[in-house]
């Protein structure tokens, strides 16, 4: 009954939606602005249904009603109530009506926010995202149907995959999937300003809280997601280039630029053909993600279901956005040449340096992803690109971003601001003691570290001169690209300088790392929920001294008869230690992997610094709308 | 700005989505297929673990061999470490490692900590060798047999199931003709 239901109301949400693509379109058109006001009502209506289609998906799994195939492959009836709730989006079919519940949930947001918006634009910008959800509603009715029954109604389900089963899953994918559909906000807005013919500083200014706010959704999901792979799946690292992770990286890098872009158009009127292209490429690249991941178009250790019909409609769905975008940019973009002038050095030169260098990135990553299919795809033979060409094409572009970001601070809009020179240079010159002292620091010298970390506090001091005149605005920007400069720092040092060992270990035995004594005390038997686990107790010493205590586990989940290692991990800000119990060799011996990883944390606590700057920009955008709302009305009346 | 100029973006998007359709049609663990029953390249490598030692494609003639592409970069190739060593001492096929764009210690090191599934590996820093036989990603295995022509290339991670789907039956049937030929 309850799993009907959840049927029925999305057929409902799909009804909606097709009104919401039509009706205000419509009232544009025969300017009736009756229909236009539908826009908002109906778009509350979408996200409502569809609010309770994906409850009562929720609810089949909290009272296990393995009659719904989903939830019979997916939980199980041991499974913890926090767990059963989080398997709605575990798999295939529950993750796209996730996808939707998100666009749904943007799309009420823009509803709601619109009365400091041109209502036109706004019933446009709610138009397209109706369109976009009409497609996602016909594509999980017809395609990926969470609902779907099964009968005889199995006993028992097949249980949560247990890699699944962590705290990291719970957050990681739908702060990724806002992140991701968020963007679909100004990927309408763009479409909303080439079909009204104006992409102006107005259309920017309401365009780049939704492109802030899903950066923002997409930064964290991305660290919860590194962090995650970092200490649930045991492998000691946080980033292969696997395509699902460029997945997230892509969107990631050009709506980065997208930002970067829309500050521009906002504040100086230009820049708009980039505002235009990196709101249509960076939702592109979006759904690429999720077609990358959802169709097994690529193989990847991130193992999921291998479905090509899907991966052929979802294909058909970014055609037909990205074609009919590109198609009407190429109709209706404005093709008289910007008239704002600017200097080499200044501001506007800089966030186009960043662009230009950000879109390469992103490019970078888009073609190591897909060129050895697409090579064998055009017949040209094969050929075969890893992690050595991520590594040897993504730094370079990566140090020139350090680079202008550097100089961003001290920028001016039209030109240098004559006297920065020599702060420049003194700077410079700081980042260039204290980055190679640094660097000279460390047991190895590379000059590769060296030139990273000049570079990072290069960024991080130059960024400190806000100080003197501190706004919210100006601590968001702060914030960001120091993180930014965090986690270079945390990259490249705990690449160059992670060392670790593997050895075979049992009660009472010893064994050294990085000037660590690692003492194993015993092997402890656990019962959890559904699984069994064997801890080991690992002393840890330094010169004598107890450190720390490390409790690596090894799961074994009964239901889907899997070996999970939980590693045991001690953390400071200077480094990690981690250590990972893999076989049982013989009666009493564990096969164990230890690794010292310095500055790893900073990988993530830079991440956790852009957060925190853009949701300080984000935070600064809201109480300064007052102020600029006279701009934008002023705006309204000049356009 | 010229108006036909902004129809790049579009055009450059049109070609990759076509490219891709094609892509998707075939089967991710079966790509290219552009080696099968041809001869081994000619080819002088080092070993990987003895430097004095040489490879070349003689050393895969008289013996069917399953030829496993890996790199100490690889994630997915450490993950086929067990299965591989299950393999280790079959007697109907040598298993032979093609170390893909590595470096030497990086790469015994790896076989120092997670155990040498090979009888030996090839050192292919550069990915010479692997151009040549089309290498298209990491982890990648190919059958030789015994007159060194390549016979079967898969793509992707070997587990028992891929194993005994797809290779058994191709070493039985090398087996079995090696044997008629011969009585």
């Amino acid at each position: 009954m309850i799993p009907d239901l959840g049927l029925l109301s999305l057929s409902g949400a799909l009804a909606l939606a097709i009104l919401l693509s039509i009706v205000p379109l419509a009232g544009i058109y025969c300017r009736r602005a009756l229909l236009i006001r539908y826009a908002a009502p109906l778009s509350y209506g979408v996200c409502l249904l569809i609010t309770l289609s994906i409850s009562f998906l929720g609810y089949s799994f909290a009272t296990d009603d393995f009659s719904v195939m989903y939830v019979a492959q997916h939980s199980n009836s041991q499974l913890p109530l926090f767990f059963k709730v989080a398997a709605v989006w575990g798999g295939h079919e529950g993750s796209m009506l996730f996808w939707l519940f998100s666009l749904s949930i943007w799309t009420a947001l823009v509803a709601a926010l619109r009365s400091r918006m041109d209502r036109q634009i706004n019933s446009t910008v709610l138009a397209i995202l109706g369109l976009i959800m009409v497609g996602f509603c016909l594509f999980i009715l017809l395609y990926s149907n969470p609902f779907e029954r099964v009968f005889p109604a199995p006993m028992e389900g097949r249980d949560l995959n247990p890699m699944l089963q962590d705290i990291g899953l719970i957050f990681h994918p739908p702060l990724l999937y806002l992140g991701y559909v968020g963007f679909a906000v100004n990927f309408a807005f763009a479409i909303a300003a080439l079909l009204s013919g104006r992409m102006d500083a107005a259309v920017a200014y309401w365009s780049r809280p939704w492109a802030l706010a899903a950066w923002i959704c997409l930064t964290a999901g991305i660290i919860l997601g590194s962090w995650w792979a970092y200490y649930e799946l045991g492998w000691g690292g946080w980033w292969f280039w696997d395509p699902v992770e460029n997945a997230s990286l892509m969107p990631w890098l050009s709506g980065t630029a997208l930002l970067h872009a829309l500050i521009v158009t906002e504040q100086r009127g230009t820049f708009s053909y980039w505002s235009l292209l990196l709101s249509i490429f960076t939702f592109a690249l979006s759904l690429l993600g999720t077609f990358i991941v959802r169709s097994g178009v690529l193989t990847s250790v991130h193992a999921f279901a291998v479905d090509p019909d899907r991966g052929i409609m979802l294909l058909l769905l970014l055609g037909v956005a990205i074609v009919g975008a590109l198609t009407l940019f190429a109709l209706r973009a404005n093709t008289q040449s910007a008239v704002a002038r600017f200097s080499l050095f200044s501001r506007e030169a800089l966030l186009l340096m960043a662009n230009v260098l950000l879109s390469v990135a992103t490019l970078i990553v888009l073609i190591g992803t897909f060129y050895p299919m697409l090579f064998t795809a055009l017949g040209l033979g094969s050929i075969s690109v890893g992690a050595p060409y991520f590594n040897s094409t993504f730094v370079p572009p990566v140090l020139l971003i350090l680079m202008v970001m550097g100089l961003s601070p001290l920028s001016r809009w039209k030109s240098m601001a004559s006297g920065q020179i020599k702060w420049l240079a003194a700077l410079a010159l700081l980042a260039l003691i204290a980055g190679g002292t640094a660097a000279l620091m460390f047991e190895r010298f590379y000059p590769m570290v060296a030139v990273a970390l000049v570079l990072s506090v290069w960024v991080i001091v130059s960024n400190l001169t806000f100080v003197r005149h501190l706004s919210l605005r100006r601590l968001g920007v702060l914030l960001a690209h120091c993180g930014v400069a965090v986690t270079a720092i945390g990259i490249t040092l705990s690449s160059y300088y992670s060392t670790e060992t593997g050895v075979k270990m049992g009660p009472g035995s010893e064994s050294t790392l990085s000037g660590y004594q690692f003492h194993y005390d015993e092997t402890r038997l656990l019962i959890g929920p559904n699984y069994t686990a064997e801890q080991a107790v690992i002393r840890v010493t330094r010169e004598g001294k107890e450190v720390t205590l490390l409790m690596p586990e090894r799961r074994h989940y009964t239901v889907r008869t899997m070996l999970m290692s939980e590693p045991g991990i001690s953390w400071n800000l200077l480094a990690d230690l981690y250590v990972v119990m893999g076989e049982k060799v013989d009666k009493q011996n564990y096969a164990l992997r230890f690794h010292y990883k310095p500055f790893i944390r900073w990988v993530w606590g830079g991440g956790l610094l852009m957060v925190l700057g853009g949701g300080c920009s984000l935070w600064s955008k809201r109480s300064s709308k007052k102020n600029n709302a006279g701009m934008c009305q002023h705006n309204e009346v000049t356009s | 700005m010229n108006r036909l100029k902004l129809f790049l973006p579009l055009i450059l998007v049109l070609f990759m989505g076509i490219a891709l359709y094609f892509g998707l049609k075939q089967d991710p663990h079966q790509l290219g297929l552009t080696q099968q029953d041809k001869p081994m390249p000619v080819f002088v490598a080092e070993d990987l673990l003895l430097r004095n030692k040489t490879f070349s494609q003689q050393d895969f003639i008289g013996h069917i061999t399953v030829l496993n592409v890996w790199a100490s970069w690889c994630p997915s190739c450490k993950l086929e470490f067990p299965f591989l060593k299950t393999l280790r001492e079959r007697p109907e096929f040598k298993l032979y490692g093609l170390n893909y764009r590595d470096n030497r210690p990086a790469a015994q090191e790896v076989l120092n900590k997670l155990g040498n599934p090979y009888l030996r590996s090839v050192y292919d820093p550069n990915g010479k060798l692997a151009l040549e036989l089309g290498v298209y990603g990491t982890p990648e295995t190919y059958l030789i047999d015994s007159q060194g022509v390549i016979r079967y290339r898969y793509s992707g991670e070997l587990n028992q199931e891929v194993w005994q789907k797809e290779f058994q039956p191709k070493i039985e049937v090398l087996q079995s003709m090696a044997s008629g030929g011969s009585s």
